[in-house]
Formats: structure tokens, sequence, C-alpha cells
């Protein structure tokens, strides 16, 4: 589903991501952990095609990324994307418009889930009431492919627990092919499948998640913890 | 295709900014019309009302772009299928269609007050009409500003220069026929002002005009472009 060969990409003379590579089947979640600066984002905005790359070979559901591949993609950036002198509601209206696998029934439910109105103006609402609402915007699509880009930072427990459950609810009932980028790795562990460490734009460990908790003894949370502090 | 829905979000957003240009240039004119008592002086001070015009047309411009990318909504924009030209290109459009309507509708204000100052002759509705347009028309150099904006691909890159030098070939055309439609208004005879003055005044109305314009033009291509660059290779 998900395909990335030597990709390189370069911010001016900075490296964001260095030769990273991977395969992504259907169906299954990826982690993708490191620390701030890591090259997690440019990454999910390679694969989203927002953001072009040096060289490499990245390839979704056999397309190189572009405004097609969006048809079937959800991206969910990290920063703060929201108009804010329009409600929920009108993002909603205007993300239907532009994409064909809105899936009301899964909109009415992520509404009741994330605690939600239509009527709220995006200005009213705090940090962690935004992110539920680009949650809302993201998982509200069937897409084939979620990019979610740290879903759970800078936000309040509350919030944090609303989301993962909204996650949680999404990718166990319906199929679909996940990243996850984060650096909160405790509280998302468990809906890994497999796990990719990044670095200063470098892979540094990759593998199944399963494997790699029995392999180091530990749980991925530790194992951040332990390469991270032998990468530093 | 897409460009269409992402045109109507961005006429929905320029409403306010258009109905708050065309009352302030409507009330301006109306104020002329009160105090001036000669159509030529009228006819001099109306360029001040399409200087405003153009001027809140190339700020609007430059606005809608650089706040899409400070607020970080580029990216809800980008998360939908549109490419970033899509969003841009959408953008231009309704920027200029804005410019368009709003110098169209400046010109047959400015039409009905100058015909309503008895010594003037009534004035064809058709060279009007033209006139117009030409005046909207005019919205388009005042937006070459944000070619650099269009140049993320290399083929637009290389071609935004030569762009650049047909519009304002372009450009110094609409202003020699908007001239030329102005010409009869010249041998009106006005209050306190000859023929050879008027005809003077006009010149170097319109020469001013051109003049910074394509100043304005130029300054602000050179600050746009670095700006849009950095920008966009910082996505």
């Amino acid at each position: 589903m998900i395909e990335v060969r030597n990709l390189t990409k370069n911010y001016g003379k900075n490296r964001a991501l260095d030769g990273v590579s991977f395969s992504l089947q259907a169906g299954k979640i990826l982690g993708l952990v490191g620390p701030n600066g890591s090259g997690k984002s440019t990454l999910l905005k390679s694969l989203a095609g927002i953001t072009s790359y040096n060289s490499g070979v990245v390839e979704v559901n056999g397309e190189r990324p572009g405004k097609h591949v969006r048809t079937f993609t959800s991206y969910i950036p990290e920063i703060d994307a929201l108009y804010k002198d329009m409600t929920i509601g009108d993002h909603v209206e205007l993300v239907k418009k532009f994409v064909e696998d809105w899936d009301t029934g899964r909109e009415k439910e992520l509404y009741q889930l994330l605690e939600l109105h239509p009527e709220q103006k995006i200005k009213s609402l705090s940090k962690g009431y935004r992110k539920r609402v680009q949650i809302l915007l993201g998982l509200s699509r069937r897409a084939k492919v979620f990019l979610l880009d740290e879903p759970l930072s800078g936000i309040d427990p509350l919030s944090r627990s609303l989301i993962l459950d909204a996650l949680l609810k999404i990718f166990t009932s319906y199929e679909s092919t996940v990243i996850f980028s984060t650096h909160i790795v405790r509280e998302a562990e468990n809906m890994f499948d497999e796990v990719l460490f990044l670095k200063k734009g470098v892979t540094i460990l990759y593998g199944p998640a399963d494997k790699l908790r029995e392999e180091y003894g530990k749980s991925i949370e530790d194992i951040f913890k332990e390469v991270y502090h032998e990468y530093s | 295709m897409n460009i269409p829905k992402l045109l109507s979000k961005e006429l929905k957003g320029l409403r306010l900014h258009f109905l708050v240009v065309l009352s302030v240039n409507f009330l301006l004119m109306a104020y002329f019309r009160g105090k001036i008592g000669s159509p030529g002086s009228f006819l001099a001070f109306s360029s001040i009302p399409f200087t405003i015009l153009y001027v809140a047309i190339f700020i609007q411009g430059y606005h809608v772009i650089k706040k899409e990318f400070d607020s970080g909504t580029i990216y809800f924009l980008l998360q939908l299928p549109v490419s970033l030209e899509d969003v841009l290109f959408s953008k231009f459009l309704a920027v200029f269609i804005e410019g368009f309507l709003l110098a169209f509708l400046t010109s047959i204000i400015t039409a009905v007050f100058i015909t309503s100052y008895h010594q003037v002759p009534s004035f064809p509705a058709a060279q009007t009409f033209k006139l117009a347009v030409l005046s909207g028309l005019v919205t388009f150099p005042v937006l070459t500003v944000f070619y650099p904006a269009f140049s993320v691909k290399t083929v637009a890159r290389r071609s935004s220069g030569f762009l650049a030098f047909l519009t304002a070939i372009a450009t110094l055309y609409i202003d020699h026929l908007i001239y030329q439609i102005l010409s009869p208004l010249k041998g009106i005879s006005l209050n306190f002002a000859s023929y050879h003055v008027e005809s003077i005044f006009v010149n170097v109305t319109v020469s001013l005009q051109i003049l910074v314009f394509y100043a304005i033009i130029g300054i602000a291509s050179l600050f746009g472009g670095i700006w849009a660059i950095k920008k966009f290779n910082s996505l």
C-alpha cells in the first residue's frame, strides 16, 4: 500500500530526511516515532504530496504523491490549520465539497464522541478542542490511507484520551492503512503494528512492534527512551 | 474540477472587503460632486477613488495569500485534493474578479456623477461601458506582483518574466484606449480651465498613473517574489 525507498528531502542546506525506506501493507498501522525535528512531519507531508522531495521513490497505493493521492488519503496536519472565523460545521461542509468518501454516519458519531457541536466557532475553542475538530475532519472520511501528524501533542489529557478512543474505534472497526506520528509513545503504542524510529531524518530502528518488544524485552516507550539515549 | 469550488470559497471571503471599498468610493464621489462645481475638476478628483481601489486590491491580493500561510490554514486546504497552484490561482482569480467589479462599478458611478453636471453633453452608454471594462482590466497588472507566487514550478518560473513583459505591454495599450475614450471629455469647457490646460492635465494624470502602477508592481514583485520563494520552500 505504501512504499518508500531512499527518500531524501532537503530544506536549503538542512537535510530533513536522509535515505528513509519502509513499506506498509494495507490495513496496517505504522507508528512513526521520534523527537521534535526528527523529520516525522516532513515524511508525512511527502507522502501526502504537500511537499516535494529531492530523491527516492514514494508510492501510495501505487501512485506518486499529489492531489490525486489525497482523494483517498486523509492527512491530519500537526499545526492548527483551521479558519478562526468559521464554525466547525462550516469546515465540515467545506471538506465535504471536495471529497467523495465522506461518511455522514461517522461524522455524527465523532461529533458525539469528541463532544463537539457544528455551531461552535473555531475562535471560541481551546487548543485541545481545535485538535478534536481536526480529528473529526480527518476521520469522518472513509479514506484508504490516514496520515496523522502528532494528533496527541500539546493537548490536555482529557482531549488526548477522547482522541485516542476515537482513533481506536475507527481503526478497529474499519480496515485502513495508517501512519501515526508521535513523540508521546506510551498512550499510542498498543495501536501500532509496525514502528519506525527516526532521528535527524535517519531511520534508527524499524520493524514489527511485537517483534521489537520481544527482541528488547521492553515496551516501545522504553525502547524509544533507550535508542534515543544511545544515539544522542 | 476543484477551482470553481475554491473560487466560490474565496469570493465569499472577499464580500465584506468589496462592500467597504465600494461604499468608501461612492461616498467620496458623492462628496466631490457636492463640493466641486466643474466637471473637469470632478474628473481630476475622481482619480482618488480609483487610486484607493487599486491600492486596496493590491493589498488584498497580498493579504489573501499571506494570511493563509501565516495562520497555517494552507494546510487545511492542502489536505483536500487540491494543489498549491489551484489554491493560488483561485485566490488570484477571486481578487481579480473583485477588482474588476469594483473598478467597473466605480467607473459607472463616475460617469453618472459627471453627466449630472449639465455642462457635459451625454456621454454614450457604449463608451461608458467600454471605459468601465477597461478600468476593470487594469486590476490585472496591479496583481502581476503575484506572478512569483506562481513560480512554484520551473516552467512557470521561466515564463513569469515573459508574462510580466506581455502584461506591461497590454496595460500600456489599455491605458491608451482609456485615454482615447476619455479624449472627448477634454473638450468640455470648464469653469476655470481652458481646453489646453485640461488636455495637459489628463496627459499628466494618465502618465503618472502608469508610472506609479509600474513602480509599485516592480518593487512589490521583488519583495513578493522573495517572500513567496521562502514560504513555498518551507512547506
